[in-house]
């Protein structure tokens, strides 16, 4: 029974150390009657902890982790896009033939794709995003346009990152952006597809507000990526018929510069004699399901 | 943000992770990715094997997190159950290829003083030793609470044991740890005797 009542008390301070709500002195001057106990263990403690939390990978490493995790997920974001249509088609026999065709139009794409990519590699030639769409291009032009979405996605957010972390922000990744973006203009309109236009809209609004502050802050010379990537950004919205509201005039960002008056989108953003964007803020998460409120209990199976 | 302290923010975040919002994945990220990376330098005591190892994790997660459900378990609770597997699997290939782990060889020794040098060594020891000495329970109660700093529920969640138990883990842990770095006083301090 006062073994066990020790342990509790033993958490409750170690809790207290690592929250930093008391300090070891005075958790032993809460329990005097324990503190010879209680010293020796929360000295190992504080000793433990302190050198662990302080351990940290470095912030390169971490990024650059954090990349390959984003490209990742974008990846099977691709993959699931292009078997989503096939849920539509129906259970049964004749569900899972067609489920099996466009599985295989889904691999032979995937091939093709990997093919482009060892070719262009050979020859130093185009990007793997160019030589994916190339190879996609075969397929319907709705796959290629959720594989750009997807691409465009994932180039804005990368961006972002960078933009919200204080990170320079390097004239390459203006023009993957635009790259990016371009692609999409080769692949559908809103005349034949309602629901890529309910898609494209956010993008191209978060892309054309990240473009306008970054016009702030981008380093002189990077004036022509950027007006390159507004035009692009425009004229896509223009061709899907969505209508880019202008930012507020509420600050994105507490950029320590004053913002000077905004550039309309053809016009050639105004130099800073800084390459490194002040960060800005995430959009939040948008069709987030709501928690269930029923809530069950046990732990799903971990791979 | 802890996750503890914002379980609802949490639910979102991870909620719109599942759905594939690419936003609510990096912050998942950024918030979770340093404790992993602690988590797993507490279990091997090799920074190198850390961050290889919190990649794979990373990695995993995005394989799993569709079928990830709420239950009454936290989502640290999966996440650090998926990081237990992955120390697992590491150490099953090491031993398997007859490799040790190194000591800490990745954590900066440079640039310390008298005084921290011999609390690094300590940590260091401690880390090792909690790696190499303590038994799986002892030191799955170490790296979680205080690599991956999770409080004493959410270990216990992840653990699938009591909260009771922990703490008699926790207790147990911490009391062998104290012993080891008793018996086996730091190079530092010899040097100066």
């Amino acid at each position: 029974m006062r073994k066990r009542k020790f342990e509790d008390i033993l958490e409750e301070c170690v809790s207290a150390l690592l929250e930093g709500r008391r300090t070891l002195e005075e958790n032993l001057e809460l329990y005097p009657a324990l503190a010879a106990q209680l010293e020796p263990l929360l000295r190992t403690t504080e000793a433990l902890s302190g050198r662990l939390q302080e351990q940290a990978p470095a912030a390169t490493v971490q990024e650059q982790i954090r990349l390959r995790f984003l490209a990742s997920a974008s990846e099977r974001a691709r993959a699931r896009a292009l078997t989503r249509p096939i849920r539509g088609f129906g259970g049964g026999a004749a569900g899972f033939k067609r489920w099996t065709l466009v599985a295989s139009c889904a691999a032979a794409a995937s091939v093709a794709a990997i093919a482009g990519v060892l070719a262009f590699g050979n020859s130093g030639g185009e990007t793997q995003h160019e030589s994916t769409t190339s190879a996609i291009a075969s397929g319907s032009q709705k796959e290629a346009f959720v594989l750009n979405l997807a691409q465009a996605r994932l180039q804005l957010h990368v961006v972002q990152e960078k933009a919200r972390r204080g990170l320079e922000i390097q004239s390459s990744d203006i023009t993957a952006l635009t790259e990016a973006t371009s692609k999409l203009t080769q692949t559908g309109d809103a005349s034949t597809d309602s629901i890529g236009k309910k898609q494209l809209q956010p993008l191209l609004q978060q892309q054309y507000i990240l473009l306008q502050h970054l016009s702030n802050d981008l380093s002189e010379g990077a004036d022509e990526q950027l007006s390159a990537a507004l035009g692009t950004t425009q004229s896509l919205a223009d061709q899907w018929g969505i209508a880019i509201a202008e930012p507020t005039a509420s600050p994105l960002v507490a950029s320590p510069t004053p913002r000077s008056p905004t550039p309309s989108p053809s016009a050639p953003a105004s130099p800073h004699p800084t390459a490194t964007a002040s960060p800005v803020p995430q959009p939040t998460p948008s069709g987030s399901p709501a928690p269930s409120p029923t809530a069950e209990p046990t732990l799903p199976p971990v791979p | 943000m802890s996750p503890s302290n914002n379980a609802h923010g949490e639910r979102l975040m991870v909620d719109a992770a599942r759905a594939g919002d690419q936003g609510a994945l990096s912050e998942l990220y950024t918030l979770y990715f340093p404790r992993v990376y602690r988590y797993i330098l507490a279990r091997t005591g090799n920074s190198y094997d850390a961050e290889d190892l919190a990649e794979e994790v990373f990695m995993r997660v995005l394989e799993a997190i569709e079928r990830f459900q709420w239950r009454e378990a936290p989502f640290s609770a999966w996440l650090f159950r998926i990081a237990h597997n992955a120390v697992i699997s590491q150490r099953r290939k090491d031993g398997a290829r007859g490799r040790s782990s190194p000591l800490s060889e990745g954590l900066p020794l440079d640039g310390q003083g008298p005084e921290e040098l011999v609390e690094m060594r300590l940590a260091l020891l401690q880390g090792r030793e909690a790696a190499e000495k303590l038994p799986e329970a002892q030191r799955r109660v170490i790296a979680l609470r205080f690599g991956a700093g999770l409080s004493v529920a959410e270990t216990a969640r992840a653990m699938n044991k009591g909260e009771g138990n922990v703490k008699v883990i926790q207790h147990k842990a911490i009391a062998k740890l104290r012993e080891i770095v008793r018996q086996r006083p730091v190079a530092h301090e010899e040097e100066k005797v």
